[in-house]
């Protein structure tokens, strides 16, 4: 089975957590036997094609060409990754991550005739609140016809199928279910209680966030919980590790209050040191007011700290309330606030949790499972399209200095 | 044979297809719903309503194309009868890039002169794509002289892959001569 998998990022490019699903995903297919191409854009410093066994990465320019908006910028790599895709052949699966890739697996879909899967992982009407101007009406237009166009559209999250049926109209029974997956984090060199000393005193306890810093994150939820816990409470320390528009205002906002010295805003933070922070952290808090799944939670419970997230959705589906961490009403800081302090106050508990939530991700979550979810999907699907007849009516005459299909897809189910 | 709107300033399909004889051109382009092929016409729905400039318009179509392209290879349009797709303008060149790598066959381009010559972003990214198809294309055709001058001279195609083709029979007696194995 040959598998095209479509994403704008792929690590060393990391913009949000899609790099890390198409990298872990992928990785995983092609050590189950697939041969799997990934298309995507150029990184600084890495070559244009890498190949590791059955895994082919390639990447297209991202950059060289003015463009008048997002969009536009997002359908010229798009057309690069068609040619990118028609250089390298045919295909079984056509898999495109997102909107931003959706263009080209269109094409490619009607091009190639394969079927085209597509994971959503999130969309543009939930990520916002609504549509409210042509910039979100067109995001959410590629959205919806490239659920359309797909064969079977992939949600991380029971909460995701529930948003794709609201938002762009899938149905329920085109949509299959398959959470995100996690890659472990390295276990730090540095032992525990010097990574502890460089944020907090001996007594003090380190409550962790790790995200981007906007509204749909929480993080202003979270310093509020933090203000008003430490007006009673003076035996914490509040880490904050990502970047964001929010991040110089929490910034001003804990100044002015004058408890900057119990507040820790990192910016972004490599892998390295974020598994020193879980390693460190005795609460990691994740108070999104959006969130189609939250591979932050997963990561904070696989490294064993217990976790606070607020009840919304995939977060609620990811975390069982007071086996591997607290759910607590969404943007609510008081209620956070009390959780953390709970947690904070019964250690052991919170080990336990912490050491449930470790078996959980691994179990529940390793790549080598969701990819063998998804290769099901890949399965039916081939199945479906074998008897459908829906084929590429090609001419097999050779065409001088032509650029036809080089090699097929080979088929196997 | 591609293109944005039914005709224009880089030419018009239709009258450069009337001197090659019925049949020898199917014409695809952009239109509120598909079909049904109407002589050599072939409107192509464009599914995304909602744009934020021409750029985006156009190149989120490709997948409105290929499905017209490839619906019509089920019936009309006989994969090995294809000889050359001709992209008219930088819309129609953009799109017919990709169906030259696609199905192997030439890529003759027809340019006149709606590239647009200001400094804003979206007529740079226009003369970024226009230039990207013209280079890739195995024979650029001006519709103008000025149009021939941009080809050339700030495109920098080779002066061997250009021609000057000004009127419809003009254009006509070109392509019956590229697709008759002869150059020009």
């Amino acid at each position: 089975m040959r598998v095209l998998h479509l994403s704008w990022e792929y690590p060393p490019r990391i913009v949000g957590g899609l790099s890390r699903h198409v990298y872990g995903l992928s990785r995983a297919l092609a050590a189950m036997g697939a041969e799997v191409v990934v298309i995507t854009l150029e990184s600084p410093g890495v070559p244009d094609s890498e190949v590791s066994g059955n895994l082919e990465v390639v990447r297209v320019r991202a950059s060289g060409y003015p463009s008048p908006d997002f969009p536009a910028w997002v359908h010229q790599f798009n057309l690069r990754m068609v040619e990118a895709a028609l250089d390298a052949g045919d295909f079984d699966i056509v898999h495109a991550h997102d909107w931003l890739s959706a263009s080209a697996g269109i094409a490619l879909k009607h091009a190639l005739r394969r079927p085209l899967i597509s994971t959503i992982h999130s969309t543009e009407c939930g990520r916002r609140g609504g549509i409210r101007d042509e910039l979100q009406r067109h995001i959410a237009e590629m959205e919806w016809w490239l659920a359309y166009e797909s064969w079977r559209v992939i949600a991380c999250s029971r909460y995701m199928m529930r948003e794709l049926g609201g938002c762009l109209g899938v149905p329920a029974d085109k949509v299959d279910v398959i959470p995100n997956g996690f890659t472990p984090l390295a276990q730090p060199g540095a032992d525990r209680a010097s990574i502890r000393r460089r944020y907090a005193a001996d007594g003090e306890r380190i409550v962790l966030f790790v995200g981007r810093m906007v509204h749909e994150k929480g993080v202003s939820v979270l310093v509020d919980a933090a203000l008003e816990l430490l007006r009673r409470r003076w035996d914490l320390k509040f880490v904050l590790a990502g970047d964001g528009p929010l991040r110089p205002v929490l910034q001003r906002r804990v100044e002015e209050a004058g408890l900057a010295r119990k507040f820790y805003f990192l910016g972004f933070v490599s892998d390295e040191e974020l598994a020193e922070l879980y390693a460190a952290a005795d609460v990691a808090a994740f108070p999104s007011t959006y969130e189609p799944f939250g591979i932050v939670a997963l990561e904070a419970m696989s490294m064993g700290r217990p976790v606070v997230v607020s009840d919304v959705g995939g977060f609620s589906e990811v975390v069982e309330h007071g086996v591997s961490g607290l759910k607590v009403p969404c943007c609510d800081p008081g209620a956070l606030a009390s959780a953390i302090s709970w947690l904070v106050d019964h250690p052991e508990e919170a080990s336990r949790m912490g050491a449930e939530g470790a078996r959980i991700a691994r179990e529940r979550y390793s790549w080598d499972a969701l990819a063998g979810r998804t290769m099901e999907t890949y399965r039916r699907v081939l199945a479906e399209y074998e008897r459908s007849g829906w084929r590429a009516r090609t001419c097999a005459r050779a065409r001088p200095g032509g650029a036809g299909p080089a090699r097929r897809g080979t088929g196997t189910l | 044979m591609i293109s944005w709107e039914p005709a224009g300033p880089d030419g018009d399909p239709a009258a450069d297809a009337a001197p090659l004889g019925p049949g020898a051109a199917v014409h695809l382009h952009a239109w509120g719903s598909d079909g049904p092929l109407q002589g050599i016409r072939y409107p192509v729905a464009i599914t995304v309503k909602a744009n934020t400039s021409m750029v985006s318009a156009v190149l989120a179509s490709m997948g409105d194309f290929a499905r017209a392209i490839s619906g019509l290879m089920d019936g009309a349009l006989d994969p090995c009868e294809i000889s050359a797709v001709v992209g008219y303008g930088w819309a129609g060149s953009t799109l017919g890039s990709v169906v030259k790598r696609w199905l192997g066959v030439p890529l003759i381009s027809s340019v006149g002169d709606s590239s647009p010559a200001g400094a804003d972003l979206q007529s740079a990214a226009i003369r970024g794509l226009e230039m990207r198809s013209v280079h890739g294309s195995d024979l650029v055709v001006a519709r103008s002289r000025p149009a021939l001058m941009r080809v050339r001279y700030e495109h920098g195609v080779p002066l061997d892959r250009t021609l000057l083709a000004e009127s419809p029979e003009e254009m006509a007696s070109v392509l019956a001569g590229y697709l008759a194995g002869g150059r020009r």
